[in-house]
């Protein structure tokens, strides 16, 4: 299997439709032999079914129980074993052409992981890689809130990329065990381009084509990542290098 | 794997330049991170390297890795190793003979005093790497205080208080022991800079003083020279002239030459910005760098 | 004097403002040729009337680029080549044959020093003199390379060129820019027709900044040229600028711009000098007002 993109999933069967739509076109886009949509359905209260989401390729596993973000993600990963991975939010929309300049950029140079830049519906940037400051504030979305025109469209190789759009070789995921599944919501991601860039894993964030997240639709609990927050800075408070506010 | 092997994360121009020089081989696309003690990472720069912990990488390490360092001290417990040992050279100073005459490694300079130090001491024609400075030092419009002279207390403060006593139509503005970002702020937008740190290495910060459009009156340095130019780029003056020659410069009809100095200032720091470096790396790599590195 | 066979080469378009000083300065050369860019004035009925060879050319943006095939269109073994507006001195002749006679037997090429005058002001200093150009030269020897302004390449090695040592020697005479706005038009001009390099790879916006730096450096000497250095400084310092964001702009505006430039550094001026006697006037003003409390 060349891609395996694994989209963990809970209720909301029609933004997930809409989700793997774009997917699939995206797909289409690109040169990948075989791709593989796999669903992980996070103990939603009604289970999917494979006619909520048209296309015929999508696999769906199953949980009962409501597992963490990175739990999820890398059920998904096992059970569909692939060259790369997509890790995909259920409310991300894929620009078409997304997928393929990804897939280019892993093609034109030396790296592990690659994101994408994700837009707001007001076309303001909500990703385009993490940056680190200092203090409590750690790591952020670089340029959040700007007009996505606005900012430069050349590739860039930030410390690290959102989870909620993250390709990774399996070489990678397999060596960095995948996700900590100590994370209970958030900051999984970041955990895991740190220790990927440790081992000298290097990580770029595609910026031609603008996707658009919604953003946290599933769960808006304003305190909702701040166990995985304290986590995070339990381990890697000072351990990052700081590359920047936004005035610089 | 590569890891340069730092022995702290202070504020000290050589941590600095080891953590820019990783990151523009990282950019290079060498699978790199720096090792500190307790992987800890310093915030007083802009950086966008990993660190990984010093102690379980130099326990871990073998053949197949490489390690740069820069610190003399650091040689024999990295030698113990087996790895491969590559020596960014930011200072000469006897301590680095052996290491120079250890043909095992790898020997890169920084500037032209240091190449042609490996040159004279152990026959070695070291690999030209350069040093550049952050761009956050070039001067960008910020208004600047002519009756302004920045300094650094941690270095030479004796020779920066003569100059005080002696020059008293100027303010004096101490930058030290902050941010990389404040500094860059003072020094734009003072009029003079103040060099007083005798038998400095290279002197980054006066370099990083012309880039930010001081004019500098300097001690000379050992490896600077080929940036710190009387008359033409900067004032270079022993520590008991440069009270001195800091008020020469300073009085009223020296307009012109002030200008001068700092035109040209601007102009040697330029040659020194980043993109500048990433072409001498470039370079570096096809004289014998990227055979020196390991490659995952 | 030995006389020296020399053919010159010009190339003009619309130079019949200009052309006729620079023919009654080299009457004398064996041959000349005028390669002209569909001139819509009295250019070439000029270039005629004196008894120039005229060969029609296409209209190019850079003349630089098409120099090298008209090269062999020359009859004798010595060129010269000069640009439509420049001219040289009456005892041009005398000094170019002086000057092949002692070094053409080691010398294939000559780079001749420019006076240029911008703004009516002939320049000293400012990168504009001595300006060496190599224009004289044997047949063959040297070939110009792509784009605006670009160093010639003498093809016998750089030994093979000797470059007059002023002030007592031949020049080429060049007025080169009424005033600041045409000098400005010109190098935007040239800016536009450049060629730049069409790999996204190798765009750096920093390595412009650092040019405009270096270029200021090298052209401000107000000690030579006064505020017209200060101006043509800034001006070409600029060009390395708006060169730099058209090449970006070319390449899709898409590589980041965050390179800082401030050209040239100028410091504020001193505070008033009532702010200065300040604290004075505080003082003055206390003590009255405790005399007045004591009273």
């Amino acid at each position: 299997m060349d891609l395996s993109v694994i989209i963990p999933s809970w209720g909301l069967t029609a933004l997930l439709r809409s989700c793997v739509l774009h997917l699939d076109q995206a797909l289409a886009r690109t040169q990948l032999g075989k791709a593989c949509i796999v669903v992980v359905d996070n103990g939603s209260a009604i289970p999917y079914r494979p006619e909520d989401l048209a296309p015929p390729h999508v696999r769906i596993v199953r949980l009962d129980l409501r597992h963490s973000f990175s739990a999820a993600c890398n059920r998904g990963a096992r059970d569909v074993p692939a060259a790369r991975y997509l890790f995909l939010n259920n409310d991300v929309f894929l620009h078409p052409n997304a997928l393929a300049d990804m897939l280019g950029i892993f093609a034109d140079h030396r790296i592990g992981i690659c994101g994408t830049r994700l837009v707001l519906p007001d076309d303001m940037i909500q990703h385009c890689g993490v940056r680190f400051d200092a203090g409590e504030r750690g790591p952020y979305h670089q340029d959040h809130g700007q007009r996505s025109a606005r900012v430069s469209r050349a590739t860039t190789f930030p410390q690290a990329v959102t989870g909620a759009a993250m390709m990774i070789d399996h070489a990678a995921f397999a060596t960095l065990n995948g996700f900590d599944e100590a994370f209970p919501f958030g900051y999984e991601d970041v955990d895991l381009c740190l220790r990927a860039r440790q081992l000298g894993i290097r990580i770029a964030c595609g910026q031609r084509w603008d996707s658009l997240h919604l953003e946290s639709t599933s769960n808006r609990k304003p305190d909702r990542h701040k166990a995985s927050r304290d986590l995070f800075f339990q381990r890697w408070r000072g351990r990052y290098s700081i590359d920047g506010d936004e005035s610089g | 794997m590569n890891y340069y092997v730092l022995p702290g994360i202070g504020i000290y121009g050589g941590i600095k330049v080891g953590f820019q020089f990783a990151q523009l081989l990282t950019e290079a696309g060498v699978p790199i991170a720096v090792a500190t003690p307790g992987s800890l990472a310093p915030s007083w720069f802009r950086c966008a390297q990993p660190v990984a912990d010093r102690q379980q990488i130099v326990a871990s390490v073998g053949k197949s890795d490489t390690l740069i360092f820069s610190l003399p001290h650091d040689y024999p417990e990295l030698k113990a190793t087996g790895s491969r040992l590559i020596f960014h050279c930011q200072g000469t100073d006897p301590l680095i003979n052996p290491i120079l005459h250890d043909r095992d490694v790898t020997v890169l300079t920084c500037w032209e005093q240091a190449k042609n130090y490996a040159m004279i001491v152990a026959r070695r024609d070291a690999i030209d790497v350069g040093i550049s400075i952050s761009d956050v030092f070039f001067h960008d419009g910020s208004p600047k205080d002519e009756q302004c002279a920045a300094f650094m207390p941690r270095r030479g403060a004796a020779i920066a208080q003569c100059a005080m006593k002696h020059v008293r139509s100027l303010r004096f503005l101490p930058i030290d022991g902050s941010s990389e970002d404040i500094c860059a702020n003072s020094l734009k937008r003072s009029g003079f800079f103040l060099g007083t740190a005798v038998a400095e290495g290279f002197g980054l910060p006066a370099l990083e003083a012309m880039a930010a459009g001081c004019v500098v009156v300097s001690v000379p340095v050992v490896g600077g020279m080929e940036y710190l130019r009387h008359g033409h780029t900067a004032c270079v003056a022993e520590p008991k002239e440069l009270p001195a020659a800091l008020a020469e410069i300073s009085q009223q009809g020296a307009g012109l030459r002030r200008a001068a100095l700092r035109d040209r200032g601007a102009a040697m720091a330029s040659r020194y910005r980043i993109a500048i470096q990433r072409g001498k790396l470039r370079a570096a790599m096809e004289a014998g760098l990227k055979d020196a590195l390991s490659w995952i | 004097m030995h006389r020296i066979a020399v053919s010159l080469i010009v190339h003009t378009r619309d130079s019949a403002a200009t052309l006729p000083r620079l023919l009654a300065t080299t009457s004398w050369a064996a041959e000349r040729i005028i390669v002209d860019m569909q001139s819509s004035d009295a250019t070439v009925e000029i270039a005629r009337a004196a008894g120039c060879r005229v060969l029609d050319c296409a209209i190019v943006d850079a003349v630089d680029a098409i120099r090298n095939q008209y090269l062999p269109e020359a009859r004798h073994d010595w060129m010269l080549v000069l640009d439509s507006d420049e001219y040289l001195a009456a005892d041009a002749e005398e000094a170019l044959c002086q000057v092949v006679a002692a070094h053409g037997d080691k010398f294939d090429a000559f780079a001749l020093p420019r006076f240029n005058s911008v703004a009516g002001q002939i320049m000293q200093g400012s990168g504009f003199y001595p300006d060496h150009q190599i224009r004289l030269f044997r047949k063959g020897t040297v070939a110009w390379q792509q784009g605006n302004h670009r160093v010639q390449q003498v093809l016998t090695g750089a030994k093979r060129l000797r470059l007059l040592e002023t002030p007592d020697c031949m020049h080429i005479h060049h007025e080169n820019y009424l005033d600041i706005a045409s000098f400005v038009a010109r190098q935007a001009r040239y800016a536009l027709t450049d060629t730049y390099d069409p790999d996204p790879g190798n765009f750096d916006f920093s390595t412009y900044v650092a040019e405009a730096y270096a270029e200021f450096e090298r052209r401000h000497e107000p000690s030579k040229d006064g505020e017209l250095s200060t101006a043509v400084a800034t001006v070409l310092a600029w060009d390395r600028i708006m060169r730099g964001l058209i090449h970006w702009d070319r390449l899709g505006r898409q590589h980041p711009l965050n390179a800082a430039f401030s050209l040239p550094i100028v410091p504020l001026a001193s505070p008033s000098p009532r702010l200065r006697h300040l604290p004075r006037e505080i003082g003055r003003r206390l003590r009255r007002f405790l005399a007045r409390e004591r009273r």
